[in-house]
């Protein structure tokens, strides 16, 4: 495929040939009507032939310029048919026309020249749109890539192309176009700066991170629009290979969200189901305590019994913070309603008399799920009893504009800056963080934060829930 | 300890069925039980029980569905029904349940509960007397231990509701509609928040009584002082 040199040669031998044919017309034609007085007319019709010799480009019409020019001054400037120059008009004449020839057959030539490269490089770029367009919407990212690759190197008149796609040094995929040992030899050594010239090395990469390399064989020293092109082209190859790798991590993602879904509704159902067998052993050991009074292990049987019953309860919902299944009703609720129900919830553990509740008048109502927040607040105040030594915690309440905050806190040990870092990290062996984090993806779920505050004493869990400024309740 | 009665246990729970059985014999009580909605509706009406057990979990044509049917031929028999999901139980109320535990219930609550529904006889007349706490329905006043408690009118109206059902759960739907006459509140007004208000004026006034909250499900007026949470 080697078509446009061949084109070229055409384009001097056809230019040539026109430009001795006119030149040959016009002498004969132009020679009965020689004279002094027509130097002018003739010099002007003598300037067709170099013109039509700028279809060879800008030097060939040049020297066709000259070569006019000295046929007009042998046949047309006396002395005639002959080099000399008698007069010193003629010598202006000649003067004039050689610049004229040579100065307009340049710039024809050049015009030619730039509207052939205007040409070309319009070529380049449909190439290069198709092969991008191509590229955006493959399924299949590698035979886009090749058959992109393919196509751009008959367009550009490469003798080889190689496109390596690399993840974490292990190749991903190869594209090959024509003779591609040279560049594909190159490439894998990782292409760069060679002392061979026809080779040009074009880095392929996503916005964060290299992917591979294009190594071009170009046969010749590569045009620098074409390197452009081909730098465009390695770039949009960067971006396709980075869009197939976010759609494919979309895909997984949301397939883990399914499964993530369907593992909440499993733990759901396992939770529901053993809630009953639970109630069972609770009614057993009641009944049990009825007829034999004075066992205190049935108070035990009882208390681990609510006890597995909470840890359940606390995973069933863990797993539906950590997927994402939460689902929020919003409705009006008092915060104080939202404290007490709390308490209420927590049934025992630990026992409202436990619990100093601070509820200022005045307090706002709040558009949050009040199963959501109960089941946070009661986690709260069940990780502030367990830590603090007499099991007790205080609840306190602060309103801001547009803000209330809660605070859950006791009087245990102190946490440092790291401890409460990794307050609400998934638990390894420490049930507590279980509650924590449930707490904190609900509270997150109605549009609140929840976090730690530093204290002098103890742990202070503040959760702070946005005030909406919708119309309040009719006073009536 | 309290008189016995004759209780009906529904639940298609062997294990559940059997603990309640043996705790409602064990406190004196007889039980009977059933084990399917049509059991229950069937021995409902041949064997007319003091009190029905409700297992909201019931499979089958469901317990809101068993509650429909003995509801249509007995409207006073009190039922109670045991936890299930909260919205179940709020449902069942407004059905026409008259009472429920939720899980994870306490033997002795669920004996409470069964106790007072069955005790429980509406008053009828002008002024409800509930603990230290008087409700004059006609001159729409209310005092606390003699003193006058002030109320705006949806509170008065919303403490009516309360003290006609003493120590029985309100759900926020059951409150609008003694409220406002509707299952819906009108725009802007919103239930639970007057509650709350009703709960501060009690607490103002030095009320014994107070207004529990059923988490999930609604709110128990409660007379007198052993009960404030």
């Amino acid at each position: 495929m080697r078509q446009v040199p061949l084109e070229a040669e055409y384009r001097l031998l056809l230019g040539l040939a026109g430009w001795v044919f006119l030149l040959v017309v016009a002498i004969v034609v132009l020679l009965p009507f020689r004279s002094e007085a027509n130097v002018g007319a003739i010099a002007l019709a003598m300037l067709l032939p170099p013109l039509v010799a700028t279809g060879a480009g800008p030097y060939p019409a040049a020297v066709a310029a000259l070569v006019s020019g000295l046929a007009f001054n042998v046949f047309f400037t006396k002395p005639y048919n002959s080099p000399r120059i008698a007069s010193s008009a003629s010598v202006a004449a000649f003067v004039v026309y050689l610049v004229i020839a040579v100065i307009a057959a340049v710039i024809v030539a050049r015009l030619r020249e730039s509207r052939a490269v205007a040409a070309r490089e319009a070529a380049d770029a449909a190439v290069l749109e198709a092969a991008a367009t191509s590229l955006a919407g493959a399924a299949d990212v590698a035979a886009a890539v090749r058959d992109g690759l393919v196509r751009v190197a008959e367009a550009f008149d490469l003798r080889g192309a190689c496109l390596l796609v690399t993840a974490d040094g292990v190749e991903r995929f190869g594209a090959f176009a024509g003779d591609s040992a040279t560049a594909e030899r190159h490439a894998r050594s990782g292409g760069g700066p060679t002392r061979n010239e026809r080779l040009a090395t074009f880095q392929v990469a996503t916005l964060s991170a290299p992917l591979g390399v294009l190594v071009t064989d170009s046969g010749q020293r590569l045009d620098p629009d074409r390197a452009r092109g081909l730098a465009s082209f390695a770039a949009v190859v960067g971006l396709a290979v980075e869009r197939a790798d976010l759609v494919r991590e979309r895909a997984a993602l949301r397939a883990a969200e399914q499964r993530g879904h369907r593992r909440t509704r499993l733990f759901e159902g396992v939770g529901h189901d053993l809630r009953t067998p639970l109630t069972a052993i609770k009614a057993e050991a009641a009944t049990l305590r009825v007829k034999e009074a004075g066992h205190p292990e049935l108070d035990a049987i009882e208390a681990q019994a609510d006890r597995l019953a909470r840890m359940v309860e606390d995973l069933v919902d863990l797993s539906r913070v950590e997927t994402g299944s939460v689902e929020v009703r919003r409705e009006r609720v008092p915060v104080d309603d939202l404290v007490l129900e709390a308490l209420a919830a927590a049934a025992g553990d630990p026992p409202a008399d436990r619990v100093d509740v601070d509820l200022p008048p005045g307090l706002p109502a709040l558009d949050v799920d009040p199963a959501l927040m109960r089941r946070a607040l009661v986690c709260l105040l069940r990780n502030a009893a367990s830590r603090d030594p007499g099991g007790r915690a205080g609840v306190s309440i602060a309103r801001s504009a547009d803000a209330v905050e809660i605070r859950v806190a006791d009087r245990g040990a102190a946490l440092d800056e790291a401890e409460r870092a990794h307050a609400f990290d998934p638990p390894a062996g420490r049930p507590a963080n279980v509650g924590l984090a449930v707490a904190r993806g609900f509270v997150a779920a109605n549009g609140g934060t929840l976090r730690v505050v530093p204290a002098d004493e103890g742990a202070v869990f503040s959760v702070q829930l946005p005030v909406s400024h919708t119309p309040a309740a009719v006073r009536t | 300890m309290t008189a016995a009665r004759r209780v009906l246990v529904v639940s298609d729970e062997p294990g559940i069925l059997r603990a309640l059985e043996a705790i409602l014999v064990a406190h004196g009580h007889a039980a009977e039980t059933a084990a399917t909605a049509e059991c229950a509706v069937e021995a409902t009406a041949a064997a007319r029980p003091d009190a029905v057990l409700l297992d909201l979990a019931l499979g089958g044509v469901g317990a809101l569905e068993a509650l429909r049917r003995i509801r249509s031929f007995d409207a006073a028999l009190p039922v109670l029904v045991i936890g299930g999901a909260e919205a179940l139980e709020a449902e069942a109320l407004e059905r026409g349940a008259d009472e429920h535990v939720s899980y994870p219930w306490a033997v002795s609550q669920l004996l409470e509960r069964l106790d007072s529904m069955v005790r429980d006889v509406p008053t009828k007349g002008a002024v409800l007397a509930r603990g230290d706490v008087e409700v004059d329905i006609v001159g729409r006043h209310a005092r606390v231990g003699g003193r006058e408690l002030a109320l705006t009118p949806t509170q008065f109206d919303l403490l009516v509701c309360f003290a006609a059902r003493p120590n029985r759960t309100l759900t926020p739907r059951m409150l609008t509609a003694g409220v406002w006459g509707r299952p819906d509140a009108p725009a802007g007004a919103n239930v639970r928040v007057f509650v709350s208000q009703l709960r501060r004026r009690l607490e103002l006034g030095r009320a014994a009584a107070s207004i529990a909250i059923e988490p999930g499900v609604g709110y128990r007026f409660v007379p007198g002082a052993a009960n404030a949470a």
